[in-house]
């Protein structure tokens, strides 16, 4: 199988497959010019030979390629949103105030309830200080035990 | 400072999504899970996942079993979007690609179907109907339809990368001991070798419901192309044994008798066959050469007691079990058909099997097999009744009469063989001729040669029997009362001769006319 190894030109130079070989050639020179390695650039080197030399391979790669292929809208649709967004950060108070209000539809009322009924069951943590401090009682009215030595000494 | 709002960030997270799933699915399919992909490449499956949610959900948020569950929905409701079947092959072919790269791991199904689905995708007019307008650039920078011609090259130059492909990595995985790989590239030629039904068989195993038509010739070529890689691999693998065969060095370290280096050669040959995917030439090359071998081994032999045969033949007959037992298989059909070549090496190999069975009553079974085989033939018979015998314990094995064994007869020897039958004939010494022409008939190999020797021999028996009757008048043979005359012994050795000649070729008139007229007389 021919340059099973290397991806498919159109990959490559991201075109669709009706790209004509004026298109190839600008798309490739472009990318040429702003490889980032030696390793790349011949990479693209390769994809606009395979494009542009021979018809008969031209056409194999063009069977080895999805329909429909859309790499530029991809590429331009990342872009754009790129530019318009890189410098602007996301603020959530800005975003939550787009958001709808929240209805009865967003909530799974069967979790919610079962959520409710178990903190209604749930025991909470024993601390009787705050009761003895909270005591209706005045603290003088109320007689302390018998001890040994008041039995004894009187 | 304008800020970011939520309905611009809905669109980038929905491709952003969109290519999550895809590239899920393509693990799902088979492939590595850092499988290269560009985005926008697979639009035609991102249209398919986006128009089936339960789909997309489960390919960013779904198990295996989920993912299965909601891809068969969407291969069902897609299966006749042949844009679809494209995107898909073309998305197995890479996963394809990706895996072979991997030396060590297994290839996985999608080999398989990768295979199948191009195969048959090119052999549909309706695929070449929705890719073949607008593909040529024209002069003037336009695009324009394939010619009829530019089709068909293409539909060759992509099988013969396909199937070249399999045959080279095949060979490759071989080589190197990984006989589960080996067997998955042979699998696929063969499925493509076999044809349409089969490949929509095996897409159809794997939930691709293949229902476009297809085009017999297409077809008919996508066979040849991948029968023709199939012999360029068998080729390759025999010429490689062969040179083992005869190689020099081997041959000067071989026992004394043993004429060729065919432990090794068959050795070699032995992981494909194991494969377990029957190819005529490889278990007959294999078995011709075991028997030669065997024939060898035991040839000098003094002590011909089956015990001491036995120790020699049961090593050798072990290591062509299996080429034997497939070939047994794919040519049950011809059982006693003598035109085929493989039917005398499988008589001839059962023959040896049932000497190297210690159990006399197994011994007895497979020499029937070997009679089945080649019924007429005396050395197997001999052999049965030796196994039969009280005595066969101790009893003295009949070596085959023929020396050297058929199979080693040189085209010239075989040609000298013939010419002595023929002057024999002449001399009316039919025995001889019968011999001669007998012995001739087994070591030929070609199919059209073996039709007309066993023409010849078919008029020689006739002869023969019509030789016998010669001085009998079969229309005055019967009384017209009284009780029937019994038939003299030359009559009946007449009547084997032409029941014989009306085996070697059933359109013999002279046979037939005398067995008809024989027959009424009994």
């Amino acid at each position: 199988m021919f340059a099973s190894d290397k991806p498919n030109p159109f990959e490559v130079l991201g075109l669709p497959v009706e790209a004509t070989v004026a298109a190839i050639t600008k798309r490739g020179e472009a990318l040429v010019q702003t490889a980032a390695s030696d390793e790349q650039r011949r990479l693209y080197h390769w994809a606009i030979a395979e494009l542009t030399t021979r018809s008969s391979t031209r056409l194999r790669y063009e069977l080895y390629e999805p329909p429909d292929t859309q790499y530029q809208a991809e590429r331009e649709a990342w872009n754009s949103f790129a530019r318009k967004h890189k410098i602007n950060s996301v603020k959530r108070s800005a975003l939550a105030k787009e958001t709808p209000a929240l209805s009865l539809e967003d909530f799974n009322l069967e979790a919610l309830l079962g959520l409710l009924l178990e903190g209604f069951l749930a025991v909470p943590p024993t601390d009787i200080i705050p009761a003895i401090k909270a005591s209706p009682f005045a603290r003088e009215a109320i007689a302390p035990p018998l001890e040994v030595r008041d039995v004894i000494f009187g | 400072m304008r800020e970011t709002t939520a309905q611009e960030l809905e669109q980038p997270i929905q491709q952003l999504e969109l290519h999550l799933a895809i590239r899920r699915l393509l693990t799902h399919l088979g492939g590595q899970k850092d499988l290269r992909y560009t985005p926008g490449r697979y639009q035609v499956l991102a249209l398919h996942i986006k128009q089936h949610p339960a789909l997309l959900n489960a390919l960013l948020f779904g198990n295996d079993t989920q993912m299965q569950r909601a891809w068969l929905v969407t291969l069902q409701d897609s299966s006749l979007d042949i844009r679809f079947l494209h995107g898909l092959a073309v998305a197995y072919r890479e996963i394809m690609l990706a895996n072979l790269r991997q030396p060590t791991d297994n290839l996985n199904d999608s080999i398989m179907i990768c295979s199948a689905l191009w195969a048959i995708l090119l052999s549909t007019p309706d695929f070449w109907h929705y890719f073949s307008p607008a593909r040529v650039i024209s002069e003037d920078g336009g695009r324009e339809p394939l010619m009829v011609q530019q089709q068909n090259e293409l539909i060759t130059t992509t099988l013969e990368d396909l199937f070249s492909l399999h045959c080279r990595e095949g060979k490759k995985a071989l080589a190197t001991g990984n006989s589960e790989r080996a067997r998955l590239h042979l699998q696929c030629l063969t499925l493509c070798h076999k044809g349409e039904k089969e490949l929509t068989a095996l897409l159809l195993l794997h939930n691709i419901s293949y229902k476009f038509p297809v085009d017999s010739q297409l077809v008919a070529l996508m066979t040849k192309l991948a029968g023709q890689q199939i012999d360029a691999w068998c080729d390759s693998l025999l010429e490689d044994a062969e040179r083992i065969l005869t190689d020099p060095r081997a041959l000067a370290q071989l026992p004394s008798g043993i004429q060729e280096n065919y432990k090794e050669a068959i050795a070699y040959l032995a992981p494909f066959i194991l494969l377990d995917i029957p190819m005529e030439r490889i278990l007959l090359t294999t078995l011709v050469w075991s028997n030669l071998w065997l024939h060898d081994a035991h040839a000098p032999l003094r002590d011909t007691t089956f015990p001491a045969v036995r120790a020699v033949v049961s090593p050798i007959v072990r290591m062509a079990q299996p080429a034997a037992d497939q070939l047994a298989a794919l040519a049950k059909k011809d059982k006693g058909n003598i035109f085929k070549p493989e039917v005398h090496e499988l008589g001839t190999h059962f023959h040896y099997r049932a000497i190297a069975v210690p159990d006399e009553e197994e011994g007895l079974e497979i020499c029937a097999e070997a009679l089945a085989w080649e019924p007429e033939n005396e050395w197997h018979q001999g052999l049965q009744k030796a196994l039969s015998s009280e005595f066969s314990r101790i009893g003295k094995y009949r070596k085959p009469v023929n020396q050297p064994p058929v199979s080693r007869l040189s085209p010239e020897e075989i040609e000298r063989l013939l010419q002595k039958g023929r002057e024999a004939f002449a001399a009316q010494h039919f025995d001889m001729a019968e011999q001669h022409m007998k012995t001739a008939l087994e070591a030929i190999r070609d199919k059209e040669q073996r039709v007309a020797v066993c023409i010849e021999l078919s008029h020689i028996y006739s002869a023969h029997g019509e030789y016998l009757l010669k001085d009998i008048n079969l229309a005055t043979w019967q009384r017209r009362t009284g009780p029937r005359r019994p038939f003299t012994s030359e009559m009946e050795q007449a009547q084997r001769c032409f029941e014989t000649a009306f085996k070697y070729y059933s359109a013999n008139v002279v046979a037939t006319n005398y067995m008809n007229k024989l027959t009424k007389l009994r």
